[in-house]
């Protein structure tokens, strides 16, 4: 055809590899570029742990405030909260940062494969919450004398991973409303709590009453930690274990696919209304 | 006597426009205004639901053993926008400073002749003026609600207890704004600042539940008190003394607290004008 030069698959994968790892490349050097924060996090982190369980822990009775299984469940919580809050501000408002940075445009501009904007944060979020998950651990034995048990490493890698990946389409679909919608920090803050109470972050959804459960089924963060909680404390999950794997694995092959074509609908649109610079 | 009142006018005509400018930018972006409005009941709500999931019908008793409040909801809503508006004040001084800098605007201040101290301290005002509206916002349908009805002394020494609550969060702003002048990019050293800060108030939680070093270390934060005193005369509807200790404490360490950022706050900017760093960033 005229005016279409033809791409062999590997070529195409090739550029794709490259694009990838330009973005990794990219988001390493960024999140080590300013060592402070990373101090930071792991001064201030064991702080807002504290501010966020002990509130919790005040409806149980004090000679409870030890059990073991409480805690892991916090644990895994306080992972997923650090997973939803990465959806919603790394990958969600990245577009809005590239905004600020006034680097949008150039990105637009360029024939790179979109996904390159999230693939940037991704890498940076895949080392923060590993550094998390470990940190917390850690945390969690020093402040309060309970080891973090895992009863099935690998299907809890696989739970995470696919999580993250989760978290990466949710995050694609924000960062259109994001294009469109430009100004999104107080949509931000209230999506990131009320997803963080829907999912059943830091306990079964099945506890909720039973009109917040259905909100609960519709959350896809929700079958997330639920396979990452049978993975790590071997509790029961909501559907049989095999048809909730494919159930997360799907989800994340959608929400991408989702985030991407919603991201270049928004794209072309602001395209032609002349509203991409427009912040 | 005309020069005083040529100065004093000349003051007032600062504060005035800094007021004017922060509350033009603060309406500009009115939902972030709703989120402060909102923000507290979402906690609220997330601290109540997983405390119900995990307790069961036990929760509302055992909530009542340990803090000595009837209501998990006033509790937290008035702690969790206490804890909200500590962390704005303190992240804004500094924020308020960076944008200066970004927009290019900073160096103009030093050119003018308005006095540098007041010029900063007046961000103060417009913050308030958001704070108050806020927290009324916020508490007042749970009050009304129960039905109850504060007497005008109560409202009053809210007002007064929010103001006094604020001057050493606007000392520490001032520390985190002469960070800013120093540093630049001060964001890391605040975001341990204020996590530290926010435990150690016991804004959400009895400071009785923190380790005893951790209580003693409370003892030297002016919000712990703040708290302790909001909570008496907006949940236990308690009756606040002036010969109070834990208020002479809250006078003495915020004004302890004030003194501090403002001495440090020159002493840095005094350093950067020496070394011609104000105009780098």
């Amino acid at each position: 055809m005229l005016g279409k030069q033809e791409i062999s698959l590997s070529t195409r994968i090739e550029k794709i590899s490259l694009e990838l790892y330009a973005a990794a490349y990219n988001g390493v050097k960024t999140y080590f570029r300013y060592p402070m924060w990373i101090i930071s996090d792991l001064v201030a982190s064991p702080l807002w742990l504290l501010l966020f369980i002990i509130p919790m822990l005040l409806f149980l009775p004090p000679e409870k405030w030890g059990d073991t299984t409480t805690y892991q469940y916090f644990y895994w919580g306080m992972v997923f909260f650090d997973i939803i809050s990465a959806s919603l501000w790394s990958f969600g408002n990245a577009i809005r940062r590239e905004q600020e940075m006034g680097t949008l445009e150039y990105l637009f501009l360029s024939n790179a494969n979109r996904i390159v904007l999230f693939a940037t944060r991704f890498t940076t979020r895949l080392l923060s919450t590993s550094l998390s998950i470990v940190y917390l651990a850690a945390l969690m034995w020093i402040m309060f004398g309970v080891q973090i048990t895992v009863h099935d490493q690998l299907l809890l890698l696989f739970s995470l991973i696919l999580s993250l990946f989760v978290a990466s389409g949710f995050g694609a679909l924000y960062g259109a409303a994001v294009l469109k919608l430009k100004q999104t920090g107080p949509l931000s803050n209230i999506l990131q709590f009320v997803l963080i109470g829907v999912s059943g972050i830091f306990f079964p959804v099945n506890r909720l009453p039973p009109q917040l459960q259905i909100l609960a089924y519709a959350s896809p963060f929700t079958y997330c930690i639920d396979l990452a909680r049978c993975a790590a404390i071997n509790t029961p999950t909501l559907l049989p274990l095999w048809q909730e794997v494919l159930l997360v694995l799907s989800l994340a092959i959608i929400m991408n696919l989702l985030g991407l074509k919603a991201l270049d609908f928004i794209e072309n649109n602001t395209k032609k209304t002349g509203k991409l610079g427009a912040y | 006597m005309r020069n005083m009142l040529k100065a004093l006018r000349n003051n007032l005509l600062v504060i005035y426009a800094v007021y004017i400018k922060e509350m033009k930018i603060w309406l500009r972006y009115p939902s972030w205004i709703f989120v402060f409005i909102t923000l507290p009941y979402t906690l609220t709500g997330l601290f109540y639901g997983v405390g119900y999931a995990i307790a069961g019908n036990r929760a509302f008793d055992n909530f009542v053993k340990n803090t000595g409040a009837r209501n998990p909801v006033l509790y937290y809503l008035l702690g969790s926008t206490v804890l909200l508006l500590s962390v704005i004040i303190i992240e804004d001084m500094g924020a308020s400073i960076r944008s200066e800098q970004l927009r290019g605007t900073f160096e103009l201040h030093y050119l003018s002749p308005a006095n540098k101290l007041l010029l900063w301290s007046s961000y103060v005002l417009p913050h308030g003026t958001v704070s108050f509206i806020v927290i009324a916002a916020t508490l007042a349908p749970p009050l009304i609600w129960e039905t109850r009805t504060l007497d005008i002394v109560s409202v009053l020494w809210t007002i007064v207890l929010l103001f006094i609550g604020m001057l050493p969060l606007y000392g520490i702003g001032l520390i985190t704004a002469s960070l800013t002048i120093r540093f630049k990019e001060p964001w890391a050293i605040i975001n341990i600042i204020k996590a530290f800060i926010s435990v150690c108030s016991g804004f959400l939680y009895p400071l009785t539940v923190l380790p005893h070093w951790l209580q003693l270390v409370s003892k030297t934060i002016p919000t712990s008190y703040l708290a302790v005193l909001l909570r008496d005369i907006l949940i236990f509807d308690r009756k606040l003394l002036l010969e109070d200790i834990r208020l002479t404490a809250l006078v003495i360490t915020s004004l302890l607290y004030l003194a501090l950022g403002f001495g440090i706050y020159l002493r840095w900017e005094n350093y950067a004008r020496k070394t011609g760093d104000l105009s780098k960033y």
